[in-house]
């Protein structure tokens, strides 16, 4: 059992099998460098609890192999990423620091599903971005490449 | 799940993270989003890191397939690129006068070569409305109008190459002609470098790129039907060599009768020996070279033409569909229904030829390497 410190203080207990799934703490474990508890300075309990959920999870459900099983994790990922923005944002930047690939890719891509499909002011609005475009210079970008937009 | 969100995508996202997410956007939609704001156009514009990245995720993802027209006007002897859609803009315009042909698409670049006499060939990211002509090789063809050029990968030392086939002359002790082979290195100085080992047979035009290697028919004009093992001739970029790949036994060795298509990722080969229907080949593992007949395509042409003069299979457009060139038609053949639909008819006015198709898939690959 090894004990995960968050950033506010939250301890979690996980079993060693799903704390290798974080790379990052894999390596810190094979250098010696982790003791008994091993602080997450970078992530709050909130998103390390989200993070564990989400490790736990595969572990558990890497044993199995057939179609079924695969459909139902697929299943589970996209609830699993049925958070508000902020939290799905500090998901990925703990993935990214904690080095869980999977996660980090499942994260990035339902961020480019929602991006997909959307207009340039709707991805504005969705994500707060502030347009530093004049109008002449939008429009002109948007010529270049007319047959994107059709 | 989509609130309004607290700037969270332009302050504290660091740039790694936003090209993590912008590599599995496909790449129409990238072009859109360019004009979100200035770090995001810098970025899928300029990023050195976000090109490769981008390819390495588009090939696992299904992209939704881009159809190219090229056209040549008669009068103006011009060339052009255009999507076909309502769009009158072209995407690409050729600087030279003269027809070209399609060599080889690979990584969203396409591989031109100019017919005639006159040597040229062009490498273009159209999405890029990038354009480069190559520097010219000194090795001349005695017959130039069959130069072959392909553009291929070499994915141990991440260089783009291309390869250049020609008739260096006659030879009446042997087969009567004699090949030459080059290959050029994107990035160099402008040498073309010559290989010792050249192709058995000359080599129909429109190559293949899958699996880092370049696949081409043998051009029927030159072979004769007992000599011949394989009709498919292949370069493979990193070792810089030509092989022959295995394929099913036809009823035909004639090569006239087939096309070579890019499925998705995998050789196709297409079948027009039978008449009555046309068949499209999948070399399924191109370790064990096993090919699979993937698709039975029921097409009648019109009475007297040979299927192969007036169909061509372009590519795959979308879940098991097959993009066909009737004449101008195109035409959409579905695997899962059997049925053939119309979309649109190709006219581009008077004084254009019918027009070239391609199923294209874009990529950020720039040529300023």
């Amino acid at each position: 059992m090894i004990t995960f410190k968050s950033y506010d203080g939250e301890t979690f207990d996980i079993d060693e099998t799903v704390a290798v799934e974080l790379k990052t703490i894999k390596h810190m474990m094979e250098d010696g460098c982790a003791g008994n508890e091993i602080p997450v300075p970078n992530v709050t309990g909130k998103i390390l609890a989200k993070v564990i959920e989400y490790c736990k999870k595969h572990v558990e459900s890497g044993k199995a192999e057939d179609q079924a099983a695969s459909d139902d994790l697929k299943a589970w990922d996209a609830d699993f990423v049925k958070v508000d923005q902020a939290t799905l944002f500090d998901i990925i930047l703990a993935a990214n620091y904690l080095d869980i690939k999977s996660l980090l890719d499942l994260t990035c891509q339902t961020v480019a599903d929602m991006i997909k499909g959307k207009t340039p002011e709707e991805i504005r609005r969705t994500f707060g971005i502030t347009n530093d475009f004049t109008p002449e210079e939008e429009e002109g970008i948007r010529r270049e490449n007319q047959w994107a937009f059709e | 799940m989509e609130e309004h969100g607290e700037g969270t995508m332009s302050e504290s996202i660091p740039t790694e993270l936003i090209l993590e997410i912008f590599a599995k956007i496909p790449t129409k939609w990238l072009f859109q989003i360019r004009c979100i704001c200035k770090r995001w156009y810098n970025l899928i514009n300029n990023d050195p890191c976000l090109p490769t990245m981008h390819l390495a995720q588009s090939t696992t993802s299904e992209e939704e397939a881009l159809i190219l027209t090229h056209w040549f006007h008669v009068k103006h002897r011009k060339s052009t690129l255009k999507f076909i859609t309502e769009s009158p803009n072209p995407i690409l315009e050729f600087p030279n006068v003269g027809r070209y042909d399609l060599e080889n698409s690979c990584h969203g670049l396409l591989c031109f070569a100019k017919c005639g006499k006159e040597e040229e060939a062009i490498l273009s990211n159209p999405l890029k409305h990038e354009l480069h002509i190559l520097p010219r090789s000194t090795a001349l063809s005695r017959w130039p109008q069959f130069t072959r050029y392909g553009l291929g990968f070499d994915s141990s030392s991440k260089i783009y190459k291309i390869v250049r086939i020609f008739f260096r002359d006659f030879d009446w002790t042997n087969r009567g002609y004699q090949l030459g082979a080059e290959v050029y290195t994107m990035g160099s100085v402008g040498q073309w470098r010559d290989i010792v080992r050249v192709p058995h047979y000359p080599l129909y035009r429109r190559g293949v790129y899958t699996n880092g290697i370049l696949h081409w028919l043998v051009n029927y004009e030159f072979t004769h039907d007992d000599d011949l093992k394989s009709m498919v001739v292949s370069f493979d970029f990193k070792k810089e060599e030509f092989n022959s790949i295995p394929h099913p036994e036809f009823s035909s060795k004639n090569s006239n009768w087939f096309e070579l298509v890019d499925l998705r990722r995998y050789l196709g080969m297409v079948d027009f020996s039978l008449g009555t229907h046309i068949e499209i080949w999948k070399l399924k593992d191109y370790e064990k070279k096993e090919w699979v007949r993937e698709y039975k395509i029921d097409i009648h042409p019109l009475d007297g033409m040979p299927i192969n003069q007036c169909i061509e299979v372009v590519g795959v457009i979308g879940e098991d569909e097959i993009l066909l060139k009737h004449f101008d038609m195109l035409v959409v053949y579905s695997s899962k229904t059997g049925g053939l639909r119309s979309i649109q008819t190709l006219s581009g006015g008077l004084d254009m030829d019918a027009p070239q198709v391609y199923v294209h898939k874009g990529s950020l690959v720039s040529l300023s390497l």
